[in-house]
């Protein structure tokens, strides 16, 4: 059963891709994920907690590197307790709004305060929840850095009229990758905002003239409006297809772990083909397929990703202990802003 | 003794050492040995509560953790199944890998989820949405836009109607709109979208001018009007749009998951609205043809003007003979078959 991990304590210099490979089954994960709806429903979403991290699990213990497995380690009771105190946190806060509007606004205020906090401690607890070789990763991001790729940015972007965008898209990345770390080894990215930049003009480069042609077609030539709205859609399917699969693939090899890099090779025919199968079969099956869909887009994903690493993965060190709790993950779930 | 093989890692470094969990569960003890590749193995001693078992999931490696930071893992199920049986292990969760390997109860699970769900969506959620519509205050209500500017903006266009016959119009619903105080009527006239009607917030309804024109006198539309009136009447869009936001909460509910909402809320909505967009049309036809009695208006108007629809759809798509077909399209449809609607009157009739 075990495959021997790369033996590389020799030679510390040498190169190697590793591929991401995730071994989940779609009918295994069915099964499991059945197993906590029902539950989730009979005990009136008591359970859910419990299912999450049953799930999440799932697809981490599944997700191999290098022959080992990654692990999600929270623990269900303090996602629990967490949601406890979100939910009640919405309550008060509804109940305040309607009953004195000023109280409510002050305390709105409050909420739209603390968000890049709160954002930030649920970064922190799913990094801190993620582990591989009993190492795990962790996030250290600050109130100010949140403030400026939460709200600032974007308002920047939308003040240019989306001009600015793509420069925006980056900061989050930024922010995000080099706030990152596993065990004590920082992550950094590498992604230029010229990167995102072709990425965002060659969508427009396809819309706009598609668009332009089409409605060129419905306005002039009537009789063929079909074809106009044929096109359109295709060029908006096409588009998007394009754009998750090039942010996907810009995002992960625009990661670094010193001295080890990422490679990604998503293709927009690969992920075409994936989201078609899963979407047909979601419909069909009026959505008992979708732990399957889960599966199989996580197995394309992982299976077009690998590291090229640079020497031994046995040396890196963990990094203190720390607790973070739930918390802002779940006020993230439930006041829907993460 | 219990002897477990697989893999170990100390917890400060990411380095994987081969090793083996001697348990031995009568002196409650467990020792650990680690094998380097150049020093001699390792023996570590601790005790039964240092270990904490992760419940088995799938085909996946099983997990112990020792002393909160160490990890030990292997795939020797059997053995760890076992070790469970002898340390505070909670039964539950070796209860969940049963349950999730019993092809039987997996079953019985699925169906149990698909009736529970479907009972809900179908008749939990329009019910409340029904109860909670009836409740709600007009101010809420009048929150929402009559969305008629939004449609100006994309498929509807001015009406091409002469002024005359829309004045005339006007005139001649005049007395039926007045009948319905509470509800504050409008009618408006647009093209763009084929002979249609249909209410908006705020009682707005909107004729089109390829529905003016396809009657042969004006009393064929007054079931018409009275069917949106029905709609108004009824609160349908306050409904619907109470009952696609429920069964998103609901589907929320159950997959936990906030990242692929989309596609299993639109399933959910789907089914809502296929199924009880047709019983609102229902009612408001119901609606219709008591008013027609109402105001002494004959029910014949009802039967010609949903011929008419029908013909004009006739035409329009040229629909197969095929009763497969048929029964697809009725389906999808989101108003009753027309035979069905006509059918409605001689009911009344009836009674």
């Amino acid at each position: 059963m075990y495959k021997e991990p790369l033996d590389s304590t020799s030679s510390s210099n040498q190169e190697s891709t590793l591929g991401f490979e995730f071994r989940g089954d779609g009918w295994e994960y069915f099964k499991i994920w059945i197993v906590n709806v029902l539950l989730t429903i009979i005990t009136i979403g008591l359970y859910s907690p419990w299912a999450k991290v049953r799930n999440k699990r799932y697809f981490y213990s599944n997700l191999f590197l290098n022959n080992q497995s990654f692990r999600y380690l929270a623990d269900p009771f303090s996602i629990f307790k967490s949601r406890l105190i979100a939910i009640g946190a919405l309550i008060v806060y509804t109940f305040v709004y309607f009953t004195y509007p000023i109280v409510g606004l002050a305390l709105g205020l409050l909420l739209i305060i603390s968000i890049p906090y709160f954002i930030n401690k649920s970064i922190e607890f799913n990094h801190r929840m993620s582990a591989y070789n009993n190492i795990q990763f962790r996030f250290k991001g600050s109130y100010f850095g949140a403030v400026m790729v939460l709200l600032v940015w974007p308002l920047l972007g939308l003040l240019t009229l989306g001009m600015l965008y793509p420069l925006a898209w980056l900061k989050m990345n930024q922010y995000i990758v080099n706030n990152s770390s596993y065990g004590t080894s920082k992550f950094n990215f590498t992604a230029t905002a010229g990167d995102y930049y072709k990425i965002f003009f060659i969508c427009l480069g396809t819309l706009i003239p598609v668009g332009g042609i089409a409605f060129a077609i419905m306005t002039f030539a009537t009789g063929y409006s079909f074809i106009g709205a044929v096109l359109i859609g295709v060029a908006y399917v096409g588009t998007i297809v394009y754009f998750m699969v090039s942010t996907a693939n810009l995002f992960y090899s625009s990661l670094m772990l010193d001295p080890h890099s990422f490679q990604s090779e998503l293709t927009i025919m690969g992920m075409l083909k994936v989201m078609l199968i899963n979407l047909f079969f979601t419909i069909i099956t009026l959505g008992l397929y979708f732990p399957a869909a889960q599966v199989r887009m996580t197995k394309y994903i992982s299976s077009c990703i690998a590291m090229n690493a640079h020497g031994s993965l046995d040396s890196f060190v963990a990094a203190e202990k720390e607790n973070v709790s739930a918390l802002g993950e779940e006020m993230g779930e439930v006041f829907d802003f993460a | 003794m219990i002897s477990i093989k697989g893999y170990f890692y100390d917890g400060q470094t990411s380095k994987r050492h081969q090793g083996r969990l001697d348990v031995y569960p009568d002196s409650n003890l467990v020792s650990l040995h680690i094998y380097n590749e150049h020093d001699r193995p390792i023996k570590e001693q601790y005790a039964m509560d240092d270990l904490k078992i992760e419940s088995r999931l799938g085909q996946t490696e099983r997990e112990i953790v020792i002393q909160e930071d160490k990890l030990f893992v292997s795939d020797d199920h059997d053995s760890i199944d076992l070790l469970c049986e002898h340390t505070n292990h909670h039964p539950f969760n070796s209860l969940l890998h049963k349950l999730e390997n019993h092809i039987g109860l997996v079953v019985v699970f699925t169906l149990l989820t698909i009736v529970s769900i479907w009972s809900t969506v179908v008749y939990g959620v329009p019910y409340m949405a029904k109860s909670i519509a009836d409740k709600l205050p007009t101010v809420v209500e009048e929150q929402f836009g009559t969305g008629l500017d939004v449609l100006d903006n994309s498929i509807l266009y001015p009406s091409e109607l002469d002024e005359k016959t829309q004045q005339e119009l006007r005139i001649f619903f005049q007395p039926y709109l007045e009948a319905h105080p509470h509800l504050k009527p409008k009618v408006a006239f647009r093209t763009g979208v084929g002979p249609n009607a249909f209410a908006l917030p705020h009682g707005q309804i909107v004729l089109t001018d390829e529905l003016v024109e396809m009657v042969e006198n004006h009393h064929e539309l007054l079931p018409v009007l009275f069917h949106e009136l029905g709609h108004i009447e009824h609160k349908h869009l306050v409904r619907r749009a109470l009952q696609d936001s429920m069964v998103a909460l609901v589907i929320l509910f159950i997959t936990g998951d906030v990242e692929s909402m989309d596609i299993m809320a639109g399933i959910g909505a789907l089914i809502i609205d296929l199924t009880h967009s047709k019983e609102f049309e229902r009612e408001a036809d119901h609606y219709a043809i008591k008013k027609l009695a109402e105001f002494n208006i004959s029910t014949d108007y009802f039967v010609t003007v949903m011929k008419r629809f029908s013909n004009y759809k006739k035409d329009k798509i040229s629909e197969q003979d095929n009763p497969h077909y048929k029964a697809i399209t009725d389906f999808l449809s989101t108003h009753p078959p027309t035979e069905e609607r006509i059918a409605l009157i001689k009911q009344f009739d009836n009674k």
